[in-house]
């Protein structure tokens, strides 16, 4: 595609939907807080909030912690979050964006406890992911190269960590960078394994295939090769 | 971007005249690259909204990228794609009441359907493309479907260049190259 010099005459539907846009952008300019004025606007997802739903209420059953409203959270970035999935517990909110990203914050010293939690929560916001605690895999073709920082290839297109004006941390999430047939591995050391962090929360990211055994070792990754969870107002390696 | 553009973008999701600009400028463009992708007229018009949707969203955030206002523009759109893709192939559930088919009547979706007509050929490569990895696909869509520099397709996967040449340079050696690249110029130089 080219860029057109002359613009052509907007259509009647161009004009009308410039006409609803406008009143989105006036609504929110007015009430800054919130994704109610979306309503209108968007398409029912209804499967997926479902899901969502399922999602938060079974983090809320392994957890027995709070769920917090749909609302995004205060200055959570990128405007306010209005996609499907909304999801806070103590240990972690994840929250899904309409431009295709999920934004994940945790607690670093909570968010190991409530692993099989925060895979719900991605899993239900789209983004494939597979999260053990003592236990690393990789696919059965993996020569099991990881970058100093613990990251495998190609999990910095798919995860990323942005530092927030206030000095947190969000990890940012792309599942439509996710290659087809893989999903991201994450593996939390294990209170008996964090000698390779001197003793810092620390994890493996690297992408595995689906669908195919994986080979798993409780061996630790070699010192050097794990990633230190981000400490706050210090954004961890982007893979 | 210099920094006042990039305070402009910013202002789209709350400054109704900086969005109604910008949507002008780009209302076109969206259109065609939803149309290159889908052949559904009222599923066009859905897409089409929802990326603006998207634009508001983000424009907060928006921080300048290689290739400017342009490069975010696609990165969005691109994602709004793949996310309807995605539920396609996950639950082929019927759509319901959608936004941006209300907003039609006979005559748009008489004009969406010959630009849709006009972009048959190349969403037929389109098509042909889904074969490819997710990650070769991205690129070479952008570059030979949306006639995107890699520069400015890596800017808008948010990925480095060295990692766009490399996957378009895989991706062209999967596909035969006379059905592809042909169809896709003749495309971009209209």
């Amino acid at each position: 595609m080219t860029v057109s010099k002359v613009r052509p005459p907007l259509g009647g539907f161009e004009r009308r939907l410039e006409a609803e846009l406008v009143k989105v952008v006036t609504r929110r300019a007015t009430v800054p807080q919130g994704p109610p004025w979306r309503a209108a606007m968007r398409r029912p997802v209804v499967q997926v909030s479902v899901a969502a739903g399922a999602a938060a209420a079974a983090a809320a059953a392994v957890t027995g912690l709070t769920l917090g409203s749909p609302a995004a959270p205060a200055g959570a970035g990128p405007g306010t979050a209005a996609g499907p999935v909304h999801i806070r517990t103590a240990a972690f909110t994840v929250d899904s964006y309409s431009d295709g990203t999920i934004h994940v914050t945790w607690d670093k010293s909570r968010y190991s406890q409530d692993r099989e939690g925060l895979q719900q929560a991605l899993r239900a916001a789209g983004f494939p992911v597979l999260i053990k605690e003592g236990v690393f895999c990789k696919g059965p073709q993996d020569n099991g190269h990881l970058d100093p920082s613990g990251v495998g290839p190609g999990v910095g297109e798919v995860m990323k960590a942005e530092q927030r004006a206030d000095g947190t941390v969000v990890f940012v999430f792309t599942p439509s960078a996710m290659p087809v047939g893989e999903e991201l591995f994450i593996g939390y050391l294990s209170s008996s394994q964090l000698a390779v962090t001197y003793g810092h929360p620390g994890s493996v990211e690297r992408l595995v295939p689906t669908g195919v055994p994986l080979a798993c070792t409780t061996q630790a990754p070699p010192p050097g090769s794990a990633r230190p969870s981000s400490k706050p107002g210090v954004p961890a390696r982007q893979g | 971007m210099s920094p006042p553009g990039e305070l402009r973008i910013r202002s789209i999701g709350t400054d109704p005249a900086a969005f109604t600009r910008f949507y002008r400028e780009h209302v076109d463009e969206v259109t065609r690259f939803v149309a290159r992708r889908v052949a559904d007229p009222q599923l066009a018009a859905d897409l089409t909204a929802e990326v603006f949707l998207a634009v508001i969203d983000a424009a907060a955030h928006y921080r300048g990228s290689f290739g400017g206002p342009r490069t975010w523009l696609y990165g969005i759109a691109r994602n709004i794609i793949a996310a309807e893709f995605r539920r396609s192939a996950r639950d082929s559930r019927a759509e319901s009441v959608v936004a941006g088919r209300r907003l039609l009547d006979a005559d748009d979706v008489e004009r969406l359907v010959e630009k849709i007509d006009a972009l048959r050929q190349v969403r037929e490569m389109h098509a042909e493309l889904q074969a490819l990895p997710e990650g070769e696909r991205a690129v070479l869509e952008l570059v030979s479907v949306d006639g995107l520099t890699v520069a400015e397709a890596a800017a808008a996967l948010n990925i480095r260049q060295v990692t766009a040449r490399v996957r378009l340079h895989r991706a062209r050696q999967a596909l035969r190259p006379a059905s592809v690249q042909s169809v896709v110029e003749k495309e971009v130089m209209s």
